[in-house]
């Protein structure tokens, strides 16, 4: 390694440090020691101080974008579902009261559910708490959902892959990215 | 709108009453919209999605806590519904021409700022070229880039809240959002660099 290349790998190393002061400086959030330190370096850095100027032209782009409206069709259309949604909410709350073949079903259902927690203890024993229990709970599942139950966010939420990172992988944090970063400053 | 007026119209939501439910919602309706518009890259999907994730804050009112504030957890569940749909479109298809484009205002994608009536044609068609430029730029990010990016600079969310709506460390929304704007910054070199 010729000493030119040993003071250039140096230099950015050096330059790498100042990412997350680069950073906070283009989001607007650095303290004011950290603005000094990045100040210092940046007079006497023009690669870094050329990064800044650009990241936060690209901020300024970013910002300036316009705000998108809906159209007036939104609203309406948005209160009809949210009332449609609330009306089969409640039917499958209490549509069980109403029809008398749902109310036999749901009575059927009841009924084989009991039958079948009652098979299980016959079988085990009113001791027995091992597996086939839990079972027992899983066959009686399909009782009616209760509002109070957790609602089903969660599950969409961690769906996402934004909470588990089943996306892309992240392709560049600080460290990898800050390679290209330093190719491209040069 | 205060945290104790938030609470009780959480309350009377989660009993079913849905005017208080779409008095909660009201105010972030636009901005949900622009940042769905954003994500996706297109008006008119961003019109169904806003709708259907409403709809999903709706059922799901019941799991609202308070620890996460009423916006964030939005936020989330747009972000959540956003991803899916670029899932199921196919990545990185963004449709990206449509929005920026006066000719398109007919179909919802009316600047909610007033015109500048002082600038000539000229100037209105070239800040409409830039921002379609922008907005493929970010198209061109991965969702999770863009989330944050769209977040902080658009909607305004701290690092804070944004680490709370994706559910997300602190220090990976500000490496992604660096991230983010580097990768902008390639993409947008003509119009950055210098
Ligand atoms: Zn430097």
């Amino acid at each position: 390694m010729s000493s030119t290349d040993g003071k250039r790998v140096h230099k950015m190393e050096r330059c790498r440090d100042y990412r997350r002061l680069i950073g906070a400086e283009v989001d607007g959030t650095a303290d004011a020691e950290g603005r000094a330190a990045l100040r210092r370096h940046l007079d006497a850095c023009a690669d870094c101080a050329r990064e800044v100027r650009e990241l936060q032209r690209v901020r300024r782009l970013t910002r300036d974008l316009p705000t998108l409206a809906p159209s007036a069709a939104l609203k309406p259309a948005l209160a009809a579902r949210l009332r449609a949604q609330r009306a089969s909410w409640l039917d499958r709350l209490f549509g069980s009261l109403r029809p008398n073949e749902i109310r036999l079903a749901a009575g059927v259902a009841l009924l084989l559910v009991l039958a079948i927690g009652v098979g299980v203890v016959a079988l085990h024993g009113p001791g027995a708490t091992s597996g086939p229990a839990t079972r027992v709970v899983e066959i009686s599942s399909p009782a009616p959902p209760s509002p109070q139950a957790p609602a089903p966010a969660d599950e969409y939420l961690q769906g996402c892959g934004l909470v588990h990172g089943t996306l892309d992988q992240d392709q560049a944090y600080w460290g990898a990215d800050s390679v290209q970063l330093a190719t491209y400053a040069r | 709108m205060s945290s104790h007026q938030v609470a009780t119209l959480v309350q009377r939501a989660r009993a079913g009453d849905v005017v208080a439910f779409e008095q909660l919602v009201q105010p972030y309706l636009g901005r949900l919209y622009n940042y769905l518009a954003r994500m996706v890259g297109d008006a008119s999907d961003a019109e169904d999605l806003t709708q259907d994730a409403i709809l999903r804050a709706h059922r799901a009112i019941g799991s609202f806590r308070g620890g996460a504030t009423f916006q964030t957890w939005l936020y989330r569940i747009a972000t959540n519904i956003a991803v899916d749909a670029l899932r199921r479109r196919g990545r990185q298809k963004v449709k990206v021409t449509s929005l920026d484009d006066p000719l398109q205002s007919e179909e919802g994608l009316v600047p909610r700022e007033v015109p500048d009536t002082q600038r000539d044609p000229l100037e209105l068609a070239e800040a409409a070229e830039l921002h379609g430029e922008v907005q493929q730029a970010i198209a061109s990010l991965s969702p999770k880039l863009r989330a944050v990016v769209l977040l902080f600079d658009m909607q305004g969310m701290s690092y804070e809240e944004i680490a709370e709506a994706l559910d997300l460390p602190l220090g990976t929304v500000k490496s992604r959002l660096f991230n983010a704007r580097a990768r902008l910054r390639e993409r947008l070199a003509p119009y950055v660099g210098g």
